[in-house]
């Protein structure tokens, strides 16, 4: 191969994890075009739609659901969350230290917004257990 | 002592299913007896999303779901019992029990639904050698440690066991600010889901080491390291491959274990490979009265199969108490287990009343991974049932709706006694 030669197709294989089956999705990007333009991209494997989607947003960026824990104020028990959007996989560690510092207040009932737009990204942090005390 | 028609022991999502179930089916004394200060089980320090894609079409956290279920309890009129831990269940259906508020007390049960769920392997049933510091958990109680408590166990770990418990507290150290060093496996591949793999090793740079396993644990109060190596197909370690690790926390997820002591008590018959009580299709073990659902029973993959079984031991505990299980002159026929199958529940079918028989989903473990494959049910050399499969493997449950009719819409004839379940390579055109 030279240096005249064009690029190559290129495909990349992605693991959906939407659900537990875990379908293989192949990503096919002809040669020349540019990745992000989903047009030219071809996509197989999937077993349903959400599988195309995902496999379109790991190409351009990679986003996962966040679940973790905060503090609460009065109570020994810690508190589970969730992000209520897929968050950038790259900024997750980001993400996680801003919580540090969060101490949620009693009463706390599932579904609750814990911290609104975390990180200016469009995404809230909710509370995933009910607690009364 | 107080006599109640039902009593289920555990308040996981096993008990709350069969409760609401029972109760549905109109009975109006039902005790639910949980030891911990909330119902749920394990889900509440599951916080990882993944539950309920089948029950609610909805990707929730395991506290999510727990919540579903819990408040679905509410409108019934089933006693729980918090705090409270299960001493002894005797032949006749005496729970003896102990909690902080009501004491030591007993409960006279005309049926029980056996929802304990199960525990963890340890160290020591592993008989992994070395000094023995501090900073060795298993897997679950590391999560219940962060997750619950807030505690971190260390700041870098080894994790033994690329199961999934393994794999999602790879990804929770990570993310809580510890180190982890590698997941190790002794087998050849990976045992959790590959979703798992990605979103809780790949995502994050972790190594999956299959093939390896701990050797030696060293550190005197406190672990500092451990000597890692490969093992060939028997598990046998293969010479001049040890690695030392170090590191200050090694977390096991080497293997579940249905937690069955008291059915035991109560003089129910286990089966060796599930670890669980023998059931029929009505999920009732082999003490009349006494039935089982969700991990206690068999190791499920999903909460939502947890759920189905256990709505399925409280219908028929709730039958059971109104007389309506009528299984006297039923004839037993022994599933038996036949190529690459490991273990199989129900293990017996009850062959009565054919008109009425309901299709029984049967939960089928392989032994060994295999590509293309085809699941096979034959009576008496005819197939009644099968079932083609890219893949299969020790990780992922094999579900299969079977119908007591065979193909051509008769019942299966009251002389038929010999159901074998296979998996048989399937021929490729």
């Amino acid at each position: 191969m030279g240096p005249d030669t064009p690029p190559l197709e290129t495909t990349f294989q992605y693991v959906c994890v939407h659900c537990p089956k875990g379908c293989v999705v192949s990503v096919r990007i002809p040669e020349g075009a540019d990745r992000s333009d989903i047009g030219q991209v071809t996509i197989s494997g999937h077993k349903c739609k959400h599988g195309v989607e995902y496999a379109k947003q790991e190409l351009v960026e990679p986003k996962r659901v966040l679940t973790t824990t905060v503090r609460v104020e009065g109570s020994d028990r810690m508190l589970p969350v969730r992000s209520s959007e897929p968050l950038p996989r790259e900024r997750l560690l980001e993400v996680m230290r801003e919580l540090d510092e969060v101490k949620v207040h009693l009463p706390i009932k599932s579904g609750q917004v814990v911290f609104k737009k975390i990180l200016e990204l469009d995404a809230d942090i909710i509370a995933t257990w009910s607690m009364e005390t | 002592m107080e006599e109640v028609e039902l009593v289920i022991v555990g308040g996981g999502p096993g008990g709350l299913a069969a409760a609401r179930a029972a109760y549905a089916e109109g009975l109006t004394s039902v005790v639910v007896l949980e030891r911990n200060p909330e119902l749920g089980g394990i889900l509440p320090q599951c916080i990882h999303n993944g539950f309920g894609l089948q029950e609610f079409k909805e990707d929730l956290t395991g506290p999510e779901y727990a919540q579903r279920h819990i408040e679905m309890l509410k409108s019934t009129c089933v006693d729980v019992h918090l705090d409270t831990m299960v001493l002894g269940l005797s032949e006749d259906k005496v729970i003896s029990a102990v909690s902080p508020g009501r004491g030591l007390y007993q409960l006279k049960a005309r049926s029980i639904v056996l929802a304990m769920g199960c525990r963890e392997r340890t160290r020591g049933a592993i008989g992994i050698p070395g000094s023995r510091p501090a900073g060795v958990f298993s897997a679950g109680t590391a999560q219940r440690l962060i997750n619950i408590h807030g505690f971190m166990p260390g700041k870098r770990a080894v994790i033994l066991g690329s199961g999934d418990v393994g794999l999602i507290m790879a990804r929770r150290m990570v993310l809580e600010g510890a180190e982890v060093l590698a997941v190790l496996e002794i087998r050849p591949y990976l045992t959790g889901l590959m979703r798992n793999k990605v979103q809780c090793l790949d995502d994050f740079g972790i190594p999956l080491r299959l093939r390896t396993t701990i050797t030696r644990i060293h550190g005197r109060n406190r672990v500092e390291a451990v000597t890692i190596a490969e093992v060939d197909d028997d598990w046998n370690v293969v010479p001049g491959t040890e690695e030392r690790l170090e590191c200050d926390t090694i977390l096991m997820s080497v293997g579940l274990i249905p937690e069955n002591e008291l059915s035991q008590d109560a003089g129910v018959e286990l089966d060796q490979r599930t670890g669980g009580p023998v059931v029929d299709q009505y999920l009732q073990t082999s003490v009349p009265g006494v039935f089982a659902c969700g991990n206690v029973l068999l190791v499920n993959d999903l909460v939502d199969d947890v759920s189905k079984q256990g709505a399925l031991a409280g219908v028929n505990a709730a039958r059971y108490v109104q007389g309506k299980l009528k299984l006297d002159d039923a004839r037993c026929i022994e599933i038996e287990r036949g190529r690459n199958v490991h273990s199989i529940g129900p293990q017996r079918l009850l062959l009565g009343d054919h008109e009425r028989e309901e299709p029984v989903e049967l939960f089928i473990r392989c032994k060994e991974p295999e590509t293309d494959v085809e699941l096979r049910i034959a009576m008496n050399d005819n197939i009644i049932g099968k079932k083609q499969f890219d893949w299969v493997g020790p990780g992922e449950m094999i579900k299969y709706k079977l119908n007591l009719r065979s193909d051509q819409g008769e019942p299966i004839r009251k002389s038929d006694d010999n159901l074998v379940v296979e998996i048989i390579e399937r021929e490729v055109d």
